[in-house]
């Protein structure tokens, strides 16, 4: 039965990158031919659509634009400040040891977590300090945050929006107040 | 949803590919992880190593001049907020490129909901800046060709041709596989050919134009 090579593999073809057997097809088959010359047409005036170059000065320009830009923006740090997980897990113990076991019904936060871009990536286990004592008081994170979809308390602690963060503390205020009137 | 408020919407919904071979080059792992330290100015080398292939990815989306150079600057502002979670899993970039696809096709999805009237205007005014800048006929009509061709097989197209990038590292970069890489692109050329063939004879460029100058 007489079938036809892929697209993947025409396109091996077009390269030069095709095994004999794909290039014997493309030989003796003129449809295969046919789109194969087609596409290096189109190949072709690709290679002619320059896109037009700005006067070399913008160059300096641009750069000074985004550094301007950046001077707005907080630095950039490879991992969160321990002081913000270290305050995050002080808050939820103060709250476990004030409160006690069974937890208050807390409405969810206003937003749902957005799923980190799948390029990016928190630190390795391993090389995370703050990733210890996050798990310390996960239960207790765990039931203020219902509404949170995430594998473990540390990575949704480390997930929240800022509206989230607030919500958090919101609940655990919350929590204490309602410690400190039993 | 607004799409420009969401960026890395459109592709995050694929499965990136997981095993990269293409590590950050050196001199840029240095500055990288200067800006992971916090030095703000670490950024500049990489903003000057990489400009130019922003602005050309960003301008064959947009087709002028103004949005390209507006895109490209968010792009690197983008790149900056999120460089503390590169890890160095690819090459820098893929990672910047992938940025700059999604912020590109973010914008497009955003200009789309815009009335038409107001495109038109902006779209006429743009158009006369750039017929000041130095171009051709042919490069016009095989731009606004590539511009309207089916988004992944538009990003495919010019990753590959236009970013030199590798079947492998544009996979990397729009979370496909390097199967689906060649097949997107084969398709886009075929597209292209017709959307160049269907133009009006007298205006259909050949590739014997470019040889002769015309």
């Amino acid at each position: 039965m007489w079938t036809h090579v892929s697209d993947a593999a025409l396109m091996d073809v077009l390269e030069g990158a095709a095994g004999d057997r794909v290039r014997d097809h493309v030989a003796a088959c003129e449809r295969c031919r046919t789109r194969v010359e087609e596409a290096r047409t189109a190949l072709d005036w690709t290679a002619q659509a320059t896109v037009p170059e700005p006067v070399p000065s913008y160059w300096d320009v641009f750069r000074r634009r985004v550094a301007r830009s950046l001077v707005e923006e907080p630095a950039a740090r490879s991992r969160r400040p321990l002081w913000v997980a270290a305050a995050v897990a002080g808050a939820a113990m103060i709250a476990v040891l004030m409160v006690g076991p069974t937890p208050a019904p807390v409405p969810p936060p206003a937003t749902a977590v957005v799923p980190l871009p799948a390029w990016s990536a928190l630190p390795p286990a391993d090389e995370d300090s703050a990733l210890p004592i996050l798990r310390t008081v996960a239960p207790t994170v765990a039931a203020v945050t219902p509404a949170v979809e995430c594998s473990d308390v540390s990575e949704c602690v480390v997930g929240l929006t800022d509206e989230e963060s607030g919500a958090l503390a919101d609940a655990l205020r919350q929590q204490l107040a309602r410690g400190r009137t039993l | 949803m607004t799409s420009i408020a969401a960026p890395f919407l459109i592709l995050a919904n694929d499965e990136p590919a997981r095993v990269s071979r293409f590590r950050p080059r050196e001199e840029d792992r240095a500055a990288i992880e200067a800006c992971q330290r916090g030095e703000r100015e670490a950024f500049d080398p990489l903003v000057e190593r990489y400009q130019r292939d922003v602005y050309r990815l960003c301008y064959r989306y947009v087709n002028n001049h103004h949005d390209a150079s507006d895109l490209a600057q968010d792009v690197f502002l983008k790149a900056y907020r999120a460089i503390g979670r590169f890890r160095g899993d690819s090459a820098f970039s893929t990672w910047l490129y992938r940025i700059a696809v999604n912020t590109c096709l973010n914008f497009r999805a955003a200009r789309k909901a815009a009335s038409e009237e107001l495109k038109d205007d902006v779209a006429d005014a743009r158009r006369r800046v750039d017929d000041r800048m130095e171009d051709d006929e042919l490069s016009q009509q095989v731009r606004e060709a590539v511009s309207r061709l089916p988004e992944k097989q538009r990003a495919t197209l010019i990753l590959k041709i236009y970013n030199d990038l590798t079947h492998e590292e544009v996979a990397q970069v729009l979370g496909s596989t390097v199967g689906t890489v060649k097949a997107n692109l084969f398709h886009a050329l075929g597209n292209l050919r017709k959307a160049m063939a269907d133009r009006a004879p007298g205006k259909r460029p050949t590739p014997d134009a470019k040889k002769t100058g015309d």
